[in-house]
C-alpha cells in the first residue's frame, strides 16, 4: 500500500477522536513518534516481561492463551470502529455479542437444533440488530448513541427472558469447544478467524471505495450526500458489519466458553471502545484503523498478563486498561502539539 | 492622537515573516478597514493585538496614549479596552441572548449561588438597548436573524467597556451574512463608532470597505502598503495595492453572448421559497441568480442539482425532463454542484486533497479488486495543477490548504468530469482578492467548455463581469432576467429591492 496515500489519511470522525483527546488539526503525516509509540510500548512490554518472568511469560503456552483469549475483544473492537468510521457510536455490540452466545448455546442445548443452524442463526440475528439499528439512524434520523443505547438494553432483558437469568451449561454439543480448541496450520482457531476478520475489514478499509466512503461519511454527511455517496446506505452498512462482527464475537465466545452465559455480553462493551480509541492513538494517528486496533488489545493483553504474572492482584486489569488509554490519548496530544 | 497606536509590529513563525514592521493607527469615532490577501498578515496582526500570538520583540502598541506591556495577554487586553469579535462568534445558539451576554462575565448572583434572574434580565435589557439593539433577552440566540446574532457578539464583547475610549475589532463579520442584513449590521457599527470607540473592520468585500470604512490599512506580505482616507480612493486602487498587481481579467467586459443548445430548462419550480421559477440556461452560458436571502436563491440551486426535491414543476435537461432522488442521480446525469458551504457541504476538510479531489470518481480507481492508490494521487496532481491549487501536495490535509485553494480544490473536482449543466452557489464566498479572481476564471473556463453555468451569488459586481444574463429572484419567482447593456450591478440592485419598497 501506497504510504503517502495512507498516512496522511487523519481524523474524519474529528468530533469523536477530538473528544478522546485525539487533535485533529495538526500536521498531515503523523508524527514518527506518536504513529509507532503504541507498538513501541507493545514490543517493550513483551521485552521486559520476558526477562523478569523467562520461565511463565515467554513461553508458546502463553502465547497460545493471550491469542485466544483476546480473539473475541479484537474482533468486537472491529466491530465497534465501523460505526465510528461513519461518525456513529454503537453502543449495542455488548449486548448484541450476548445474543449471539445465548441463540448459539441456548438454540442447540435447549431447542436441539444443530449447531451449525443454532450458529446461523445467532448471527444473521446479530446481524438483524445492526439491521434495526441502521433503521433507526439513517432512516428515522435518531442519534446513534440513544438507538443504540435503546437496543442494547433491549437485548439485554430479552437474553435474560430466553435464559431465566441462568447459564445455559447442559446439553450445549461438545463440538461447540471443538471448534475453538483446534489448530489450522499451527494457529489456533479463534486466533485466525480473527485474524481473518481483521484482514478483510483493513481491506476494505484501505484498497476499496467502500472504505474510503465510510471515511467521507464520517467526515462530513452533508458533503458526503452532495458528492452522490448513499450516506443511508452506508449507515445501514456499517451498523450491520457491526452486528454481524458482534454475532462472530458471540459464536466465539460462546465456542470458548462453552456454555452460554447471560453477563458475558455487556463485559466487552467498554473494553472494545477503549481498544478502537486507543488504536486511533496509533498507525494513522487521529484516525480509526484496524491494525492500531489490534495493537491496541494485545498491548494491554500483554501488560496485564505480565503485571499479573509478577504477582499483581485481579483488579489491575480494568486499571491498567483506563490508565493505557488516557496515557496514550494524551501523549498523543502533547507529541503532536509540540510538532507545531 | 490617535486612539490605537501600533507601531514596528513584527511576528516570526519558524523563521518565517509573517508580520514585519507594521503600523497601525485608529482614531477613536473611526471605522478602520483592514484588508489584504488571505496571508497577508492581517489576522497575525489581530492575534497579536489579541493576546494570542506573542510578536517579535521591537513593537510597541499604545492605547489611548498609554503603552500596553507586551506580549499582550488575552486578559490583559480585555482589561485595556479591547474587544474583539471573530468571525466565529462564539455564541452558543441554544441559550438565550441573556445567557450568552453572561458567557464569560458570569452572572449576578445572590445568597447560596443563586442567579438573580430579574437583576440580570434588566441588566442584558439596558445593555442591548444602549448599543440601540432592541431583542428580547430571553430569545434563544438561534431564533435571531444572523445580523442579531452577530450584533449579540458585538454588544457582548463591548458590554464592559466604558463609553468610549474603547477598541472593537471584527473579523469578517459579514462573511456568513446576506446584503440585506449587512447593511443593519453596518449602521449599528457606524452608531458605534459614532459612541467614540474605533473599530477595525476586517472584510475581503471591498464595497463594503468604500459604504462603511473611513481609512482603510493595505496589508501585503506582512507590510502595510498603503494607508489612506477611503474617500481618496478608487476601487481599482484599492485592489493594487491589496494584490500588488492589476487584476486585468477583473475588468474585462462581460463574455460574448453564446448560441449554444438550451441544455438546462425549469418550468414553474416550486420549493419552500420558490414559488414558480422559470427560465432556461444554453450550452456555454454563464447565467447569474440574484435576490435577498429567502428569495429561493440557494433553494435553486440545491433543487436544480438534486440536493432538495422540488415540491412541484419540472426540470428538463437537453429537452428530456428529470426527475432527480438525490444528488446521485443529478451527477450522473452531469448536473454538479459547487456548494455554498465548502467547509461542511463541499468537502471533507478532514481528509486528503486527493481524496477530496477524486471521490466522485473513485469507482474508476477500483480495477482488480484493488484501489490503485498511485493513479488516484497522480489523477489528483494533474488536477491541482490544471486548476492551480497551490501547494501542490496531494498527501496533504485539505483543512491546511488556504480558503482560495479549497474553493479552487471543490471546483476542480466537479469540473473535471465536463458536467453539462455546473451550479455555483456563492462561488466567491470567504476567499481573497486574487483567489477570487481565478475562481471567476475556472467558471468562465466551465462555460467556455460547453457547460450551461447557473451561479447564484450575493455579490452583484461580480454576477455584473461574470454573466451573460441575470434572473433576479423576487418572492420565489424570476421577476426580472438583465443582460447585454442592461446587466448592471444597481440595475441588478433595483430590482432585487423592488418589492421591499414597495411592501414599505
Amino acid at each position: 500500500m501506497s504510504t503517502q496515500q495512507t498516512d496522511a489519511r487523519r481524523v474524519q470522525t474529528a468530533g469523536i477522536t477530538e473528544g478522546a483527546g485525539v487533535t485533529a488539526s495538526h500536521t498531515s503525516r503523523g508524527h514518527a513518534l506518536a504513529r509507532f509509540a503504541l507498538p513501541s510500548i507493545f514490543l517493550a512490554l513483551i521485552v521486559i516481561f520476558s526477562i523478569l518472568r523467562p520461565e511463565t511469560f515467554a513461553t508458546s503456552d502463553n502465547l497460545r492463551t493471550t491469542l485466544i483469549t483476546q480473539s473475541v475483544l479484537a474482533v468486537v473492537a472491529i466491530a465497534v470502529l465501523l460505526p465510528l468510521i461513519i461518525g456513529e457510536f454503537d453502543l449495542s455490540v455488548g449486548a448484541n455479542l450476548g445474543l449471539g452466545v445465548i441463540l448459539t448455546t441456548g438454540l442447540s442445548a435447549k431447542q436441539g437444533l444443530p449447531l451449525g443452524v443454532a450458529a446461523t442463526i445467532a448471527v444473521l440475528s446479530c446481524t438483524g440488530v445492526g439491521l434495526i439499528n441502521g433503521f433507526f439512524v439513517a432512516r428515522i434520523g435518531i442519534n446513534a448513541f440513544i438507538a443504540t443505547l435503546g437496543t442494547g438494553t433491549v437485548l439485554s432483558g430479552a437474553v435474560l427472558w430466553y435464559t431465566d437469568a441462568r447459564v445455559i451449561s447442559e446439553n450445549v454439543p461438545t463440538t461447540l469447544v471443538d471448534l475453538s480448541s483446534q489448530d489450522v496450520l499451527g494457529v489456533p482457531t479463534p486466533a485466525l478467524a480473527m485474524f481473518l476478520v481483521a484482514l478483510v475489514v483493513w481491506y476494505v478499509l484501505e484498497h476499496t471505495p467502500l472504505g474510503r466512503y465510510c471515511f467521507a461519511v464520517g467526515g462530513s454527511k452533508d458533503a458526503a450526500r452532495l458528492s452522490g455517496l448513499n450516506v443511508s446506505r452506508l449507515t445501514f452498512v456499517a451498523f450491520m458489519t457491526s452486528g454481524f462482527l458482534a454475532g462472530i464475537g458471540g459464536l466465539m465466545a460462546a465456542s470458548q466458553l462453552g456454555s452460554g452465559n447471560p453477563d458475558v455480553g455487556p463485559s466487552y462493551l467498554l473494553p472494545a471502545f477503549a481498544a478502537a480509541f486507543l488504536g486511533a492513538t496509533a498507525i494513522r494517528v487521529g484516525s480509526f484503523n484496524v491494525l492500531g486496533t489490534l495493537f491496541a488489545v494485545f498491548t494491554i493483553a500483554v501488560g496485564i498478563t505480565g503485571l499479573q504474572l509478577m504477582g499483581a492482584p485481579f483488579y489491575i486489569e480494568p486499571i491498567f486498561n483506563g490508565l493505557m488509554l488516557l496515557i496514550a490519548v494524551v501523549a498523543t496530544r502533547y507529541l503532536q502539539r509540540e510538532r507545531v | 492622537m490617535p486612539l490605537l497606536a501600533v507601531r514596528n509590529l513584527s511576528k516570526t513563525f519558524a523563521g518565517q515573516r509573517a508580520l514585519a514592521g507594521v503600523d497601525l493607527d485608529v482614531d477613536a469615532g473611526e471605522v478602520h478597514a483592514l484588508v489584504g490577501e488571505n496571508g497577508s498578515g492581517k489576522s497575525t496582526l489581530i492575534k497579536c493585538l489579541s493576546g494570542y500570538h506573542q510578536p517579535d520583540a521591537g513593537g510597541s502598541v499604545q492605547l489611548s496614549g498609554e503603552p500596553l506591556d507586551l506580549p499582550l495577554t488575552p486578559e490583559a487586553a480585555r482589561a485595556a479596552g479591547m474587544a474583539f469579535v471573530h468571525q466565529d462568534l462564539g455564541l452558543v445558539p441554544s441559550m438565550t441572548v441573556m445567557e450568552n451576554l453572561a458567557i464569560g462575565r458570569g452572572y449576578a448572583t445572590g445568597r447560596g449561588g443563586r442567579v438573580k434572574w430579574r437583576a440580570e434580565r434588566a441588566r442584558a435589557r439596558a445593555v442591548l438597548l444602549r448599543f440601540g439593539h432592541d431583542v428580547p433577552p430571553d430569545v434563544p440566540l438561534r431564533n435571531l436573524a444572523p445580523a442579531d446574532q452577530t450584533l449579540v457578539a458585538i454588544v457582548r464583547a463591548l458590554q464592559d467597556a466604558e463609553q468610549g475610549g474603547s477598541m472593537l475589532v471584527l473579523d469578517e463579520p459579514t462573511a456568513a451574512l446576506p446584503d440585506r442584513e449587512a447593511e443593519r449590521l453596518f449602521a449599528a457599527v457606524r452608531e458605534i463608532a459614532a459612541s467614540g470607540v474605533g473599530v477595525i473592520y476586517i472584510s475581503h468585500r471591498l464595497h463594503e470597505v468604500f459604504s462603511l470604512a473611513d481609512r482603510v490599512t493595505v496589508l501585503r506580505d506582512g507590510r502595510r502598503v498603503l494607508v489612506d482616507d477611503v474617500a481618496n480612493l478608487t476601487e481599482r486602487q484599492l485592489v493594487r495595492a491589496i494584490v500588488g498587481r492589476d487584476l486585468e481579467d477583473r475588468f474585462v467586459p462581460a463574455p460574448a453572448q453564446t448560441n449554444g443548445d438550451v441544455v438546462l430548462e425549469a418550468k414553474d419550480l416550486r420549493g419552500r421559497r420558490l414559488d414558480g421559477a422559470t427560465f432556461a440556461v444554453r450550452a456555454g452560458e454563464i447565467v447569474g441568480v440574484a435576490g435577498l436571502l429567502g428569495s429561493g436563491r440557494s433553494e435553486l440551486a440545491r433543487i436544480v442539482a438534486g440536493a432538495q426535491a422540488p415540491a412541484g414543476g419540472e426540470i428538463r435537461l437537453g429537452g428530456e425532463p428529470v426527475a432527480f432522488r438525490g444528488p446521485r442521480d443529478a451527477i450522473d446525469a452531469g448536473v454538479v454542484l459547487v456548494p455554498e458551504d465548502r467547509r461542511t457541504q463541499g468537502a471533507f476538510v478532514g481528509l486528503t486533497m486527493a481524496e477530496n479531489l477524486t471521490l466522485p470518481s473513485l469507482p474508476d480507481f477500483f480495477r482488480a479488486g484493488r484501489l490503485r492508490h498511485r493513479d488516484d494521487r497522480r489523477v489528483a496532481e494533474e488536477l491541482m495543477e490544471e486548476f492551480g491549487i497551490r501547494p501542490n501536495i496531494p498527501g496533504r490535509r485539505f483543512a491546511e490548504f488556504s480558503g482560495g485553494n479549497q474553493q479552487k480544490a471543490v471546483i476542480a473536482k466537479w469540473l473535471h468530469r465536463r458536467p453539462r449543466v455546473a451550479v455555483f452557489d456563492e462561488p466567491g464566498q470567504g476567499v481573497d482578492v486574487g483567489s477570487k479572481a481565478e475562481i471567476y476564471r475556472l467558471v468562465r473556463a466551465a462555460a467556455e467548455n460547453g457547460s450551461a453555468v447557473l451561479v447564484v451569488d450575493s455579490d452583484l459586481e461580480e454576477l455584473e463581469l461574470l454573466c451573460h444574463r441575470v434572473l433576479v429572484l423576487r418572492d420565489g419567482c424570476v421577476a426580472a432576467e438583465l443582460e447585454g447593456a442592461g446587466l448592471k450591478r444597481d440595475r441588478i440592485l433595483e430590482h432585487v429591492l423592488i418589492s421591499q419598497e414597495a411592501a414599505a
